[in-house]
């Protein structure tokens, strides 16, 4: 099974990239889970026609008891991905973090994986590492792999540079690992070039290289990914060449 | 507000339960705390604390290592306490602090193993359920780390899953229950320790004599096909004293579901109109009749002693403070993880 955490700054494009890339890897005939690991529950609306799911923090809150099946917090949306989302507190109140290790405690004790069987889980994951629930989804057992998403922005580079020495730090610990940058470009000067300086300096590589398009902003509008919008177009290309990436790396039990 | 209790002690909390379990088998235990629940542990949850030895730790967390996810001072202590104590195995308990920061318990295993060389098992107990349910990870989890080695089976042993005084409110129950059975009895956490566990495919069969007994014994069936049944083979003379005249009355037994269903078959042996159960613990469906019921609030026990129409109830007399208007018979059944008493001290 083929597990991967999305990280990357705010507003960088993390739930662009996790709801492509499922839509890319059920293109290839995968099974896929998408699990939106941020309060605000919008990474899987493209793979929904635009039609929110309701969050498993609140279904919490709205039932004050567990779930009973995993249809109760997930929906199918395009090419069969299972949606899920962790939502979070009213903001300003609670904890955003431990929303996200109950949630994964609960799909565990629903025995989401040996259910389902998936053959991919994606996590999209807020901003950076900022607390242990937001590490959550790479700790043992959940995500083996994280991919970076970054533009050549200052700021967002300066938040790659933080997740990648927030997941060395955790080498003791048993935790996934960095597989690499997915550089979003935000038609930023010299972009490439800064991104790979990044890449370069911390001993990472480019694994997709997603143009900017604004056949993105075009279908998202839509409550569509590019990949079903139209998976001929460039952009669409991109990502299904980093699921072919992906897919042939776990096939070589990389 | 459920769960919300008004008029009885907050029950004994699952961090308690894995102690209670894991009390007597020479491991190192390292309570995740500040200090207050270790404080309940030994203080109130645990009566072998006073006359027996156990190694039993407050990790000491302060606010800014929970701010800061200190987690590497805390694998630094239990490096340091086991240079002193030498324990075969460590313990990690986890209670609300940990659970709210969502300490990653699997990781500390992970980096105190490695530093200590000895098997660290971390119980990700939250402070929030009940003693039950911490006790019966603790049970499971020692059993799934050490009764490895599949052994021959030696005829007429039987293993005693799920023994701790907060279910019997006895410390002497590992004897009494041991006594009870016409066999080679290994009453695991009262009585046999590690090297007991780490025989266990050896038993016959095993016994389950509290909810808390049940997941290891299921473990030991899948890893070496022993088999169970749920039972609890002792009751303490004076209870069945006390219990000797109920024929022909309605009567409503409150404690854990093990040793309530146990009484409940003494009691329409001995001629009972009819006997229910009722219980704030974990319940098996096997052991649980149509009157039986699992209760959440305070309220929810006067609603039962008045729709079953009990004539005598029998529970921990801390119970009776719920049931001011109960006319009825009551009975002192005392539950250690309620009231804190046992029966030696009665």
């Amino acid at each position: 099974m083929l597990k991967i955490a999305v990280y990357g700054k705010g507003g960088i494009g993390k739930s662009t990239v996790t709801s492509n890339l499922a839509a890319a890897f059920a293109l290839r005939g995968k099974k896929v889970i998408q699990i939106g690991c941020d309060p605000k529950a919008d990474s899987t609306v493209n793979l929904l026609n635009g039609e929110p799911l309701m969050p498993v923090m609140n279904y919490l809150q709205e039932h004050d008891r567990d779930p009973e099946n995993i249809e109760d917090i997930a929906k199918e949306g395009f090419g069969g991905v299972l949606c899920i989302e962790t939502g979070g507190p009213t903001p300003g109140l609670g904890c955003a973090g431990r929303g996200i290790i109950t949630t994964f405690a609960l799909l565990e004790s629903l025995e989401l994986f040996e259910e389902r069987k998936p053959d991919v889980v994606l996590y999209d994951v807020l901003g950076d590492v900022v607390c242990g629930g937001f590490a959550a989804p790479i700790r043992e057992g959940y995500a083996s792999q994280v991919l970076i998403v970054t533009s050549g922005e200052k700021m967002a580079l300066y938040a790659a540079g933080n997740i990648k020495r927030a997941v060395d730090n955790f080498a003791d610990r048993g935790y996934a690992t960095v597989r690499g940058v997915v550089m979003n470009r935000r038609a930023v000067e010299n972009e490439e070039e800064k991104v790979r300086a990044f890449a370069d300096a911390n001993n990472l590589e480019i694994v997709a290289d997603i143009p900017r398009s604004n056949d993105i902003i075009r279908y998202e509008d839509m409550g569509k990914t590019v990949i079903e919008g139209d998976a001929s177009l460039e952009v669409s290309q991109a990502f299904l060449s980093l699921a072919d990436l992906l897919l042939a790396e776990e096939n070589n039990g990389e | 507000m459920k769960g919300f209790l008004k008029r009885l002690s907050p029950f004994a909390p699952d961090n308690s339960g894995v102690v209670s379990a894991l009390f007597e088998f020479g491991g190192l235990i390292a309570v995740c705390d500040a200090g207050g629940c270790t404080g309940n542990v030994c203080g109130f949850d645990e009566p072998r604390w006073f006359t027996m030895r156990s190694a039993v730790f407050s990790t000491g967390m302060r606010d800014m290592d929970a701010i800061l996810g200190r987690d590497h001072l805390l694998v630094d202590k239990i490096v340091s306490a086991q240079e002193t104590v030498k324990a075969p195995f460590a313990v990690l308990v986890g209670t609300p602090v940990p659970a709210v920061i969502a300490t990653d318990f699997k990781a500390l295993r992970r980096m105190a193993e490695k530093r200590t060389q000895v098997p660290v098992l971390t119980i990700e107990s939250t402070g929030v359920n009940y003693y039950d349910k911490g006790a019966s990870k603790a049970f499971e989890m020692l059993f799934d780390t050490f009764a490895v080695e599949n052994l021959p089976v030696e005829k007429d042993s039987v293993g005693i899953l799920g023994a701790t005084p907060l279910d019997f409110s006895s410390c002497q129950a590992g004897k009494f229950l041991a006594d009870s059975i016409d066999k080679k009895a290994y009453v695991y956490g009262m009585g046999a320790g590690l090297e007991a566990v780490k025989h266990a495919s050896a038993n016959e069969r095993n016994i389950a004599v509290s909810p808390s007994g049940v997941a290891a014994a299921r473990l030991l069936e899948k890893r070496f096909g022993t088999p169970w049944k749920m039972a609890s083979p002792w009751l303490p003379e004076e209870l069945l004293k006390n219990c000797s005249s109920l024929a022909g009355k309605k009567v409503l037994i409150i404690h854990q579901q093990f040793a309530a269903a146990a009484l409940r078959e003494k009691l329409l042996a001995a001629g009972a109109d009819d006997v229910a159960c009722a219980t704030f613990f974990m319940t098996e469906k096997s052991l649980t009749a149509p009157h039986d019921r699992t209760l959440k609030e305070e309220e929810d026990l006067a609603k039962a002693v008045e729709e079953f129409k009990a004539d005598v109830v029998i529970g921990d007399r801390m119970f009776k403070k719920v049931l001011p208007d109960f006319q009825g018979g009551f009975i002192d059944f005392p539950h250690f993880a309620v009231s804190g008493r046992l029966w030696e001290n009665l």
